[in-house]
């Protein structure tokens, strides 16, 4: 039977329509559908085709039954990439170089492979306490996402300089760098990942970092934000910890975004997305929806 | 197509510059990095690092210029990179390896897989929602015409049309592709 597509053949050369007819034509092989409805629709004409352009037509059939190339990002993906972006021109810019404020680096093997590409690939993005000058061939420079909580424990520090004060620092300094062992051994050993928190369009001006450490009892996330107002009243925000799949696990709540502990009984191996939400003593236990922070977490 | 001034912004790292250039090329990057990687995971990882090369390389941007293949370039050298970190971050014995692991499933992401998934995808966004429908029901569910109207409660005649229409398109968009073809 011919097909029957009524004007939209008049300009179509034969060849042409039947090489479009057989592009859209019947996929039942791989469907629901009955007999009775394949041979229905089994009604355009192949014998004008060539064995090659049936080939070629059937490759391109292959590709748009491809489900990947039907596939959607997920909804966080934009507030990441954003996130991404925004940590990286906070810590200096697109157009630095290696060894600079640059906050990455390409790898001894990127730098090897290409020189002519467009792009300055990064394999991934290291977030360190390190100074990003520590970088070396064949690592990722950091971005230095503690250097704002180290400021601020420096300036605390700095409190605490007068003569009185400096006796009773000195007659600790056995027992403070005994301790400090102790604590550079853990850290060594120590999971750490790292996470860079940006504004979604709800609070444009906020921004925040955390720290996620794995602990015996669990991740011990170290959040510290800024441009949040404070919540309060039945109002405050929440954390959430996201993985692939969209799933949301809870790891606290919170009025304002200062010096803020939360914690985790899933990794950010597994869930590697935070999530800050405007929320409402509701009763109603799922998210609001209305993310106001968003950021990857990042290996240390 | 970035302006000048959404390039300049884009360049700062302007929040509302680089949603702009997500929402115009974030569906054809994640699609070639899902084509590529078949993870979720992976892909969701190549797609954030392929636009941060872009911001990171964004001065040798030109304004007015479509950025789809230059950012096509990216998530496929992304995709490669990625690819080759999961090959190699760890040796195990055959038997512990999950049946889905990359290494096991995944062929190398070639140029000409990640430029035909680019070359699909953007064809198929180009087409009206209404036409884009119909070809998506035929060729990822497979259903045939008459199954489709009535799936959209629409006249088969219609839906021959507009299936017609969409295909007409694809066949002249990727005209290039087709004779590509080994």
């Amino acid at each position: 039977m011919a097909p029957d597509f009524g004007r939209h053949h008049a300009d179509d050369n034969a060849i042409d329509r039947a090489r479009i007819e057989y592009l859209a034509g019947d996929s039942s092989s791989v469907g629901p559908t009955s007999a009775d409805l394949r041979a229905a629709d089994a009604d355009f004409d192949r014998t004008e085709l060539s064995d090659a352009d049936r080939a070629e037509l059937d490759e391109l059939r292959a590709l748009l039954a491809d489900p990947t190339l039907w596939s959607e990002p997920p909804a966080e993906l934009e507030d990441s990439v954003v996130a991404l972006i925004a940590t990286a021109a906070a810590s200096g810019g697109p157009t630095g170089s290696e060894g600079e404020q640059f906050p990455f680096v390409r790898s001894t093997a990127e730098s090897n492979r290409d020189e002519t590409r467009p792009d300055e690939p990064a394999r991934s993005v290291s977030t360190s306490t390190s100074a990003p000058t520590d970088a070396t061939p064949g690592q990722t420079a950091p971005i230095d996402l503690g250097a704002a909580r180290r400021a601020k424990q420096e300036r605390s520090g700095r409190r605490f300089t007068r003569p009185a004060v400096l006796v009773a620092a000195a007659a600790a300094v056995v027992a403070v760098a005994l301790s400090a062992v102790v604590v550079v051994r853990n850290s060594m050993t120590q999971p750490r990942f790292d996470v860079a928190l940006a504004a979604t369009e709800l609070v444009p001006g906020a921004s925040g970092n955390a720290i996620m450490l794995k602990t015996d009892s669990g991740w011990e996330i170290q959040l510290d934000a800024t441009g949040l107002p404070r919540l309060d009243g039945g109002q405050f925000y929440q954390a959430w910890l996201r993985n692939a799949d969209g799933i949301l696990v809870p790891i606290g709540t919170f009025n304002e975004g200062t010096d803020v502990i939360l914690w985790s009984g899933v990794g950010p191996a597994d869930f590697p997305t935070m999530t800050i939400t405007r929320e409402s003593a509701d009763g109603d236990q799922a998210s609001s929806g209305q993310r106001v922070l968003v950021g990857p977490a990042v290996p240390h | 197509m970035l302006t000048p001034d959404e390039l300049q912004r884009f360049r700062a790292g302007e929040s509302d510059a680089v949603r702009a250039v997500y929402r115009e090329y974030g569906r054809l990057v994640f699609a070639v990095c899902r084509n590529a990687l078949s993870s979720p995971q992976l892909a969701e990882e190549a797609a954030q690092q392929t636009f941060l090369k872009a911001w990171r390389s964004a001065a040798s941007i030109e304004p007015g210029r479509d950025l789809a293949p230059w950012l096509a370039t990216i998530a496929r050298r992304t995709c490669i990179d990625t690819f080759r970190q999961e090959s190699r971050e760890k040796t195990s014995a055959i038997d512990d390896v999950p049946v889905a692991h990359p290494a096991l499933v995944q062929s190398p992401v070639s140029i000409e897989q990640t430029y035909d998934a680019w070359q699909v995808r953007q064809a198929l966004d180009e087409l009206p929602d209404d036409e884009r429908q119909i070809v998506q029901l035929q060729h990822l569910e497979g259903m045939t015409q008459t199954a489709v109207a009535e799936r959209l409660n629409l006249p088969v005649g219609t839906v021959k049309s507009r299936s017609y229409r969409a295909h007409k398109k694809l066949a002249a968009r990727l005209k290039h592709l087709r004779e590509g073809f080994d």
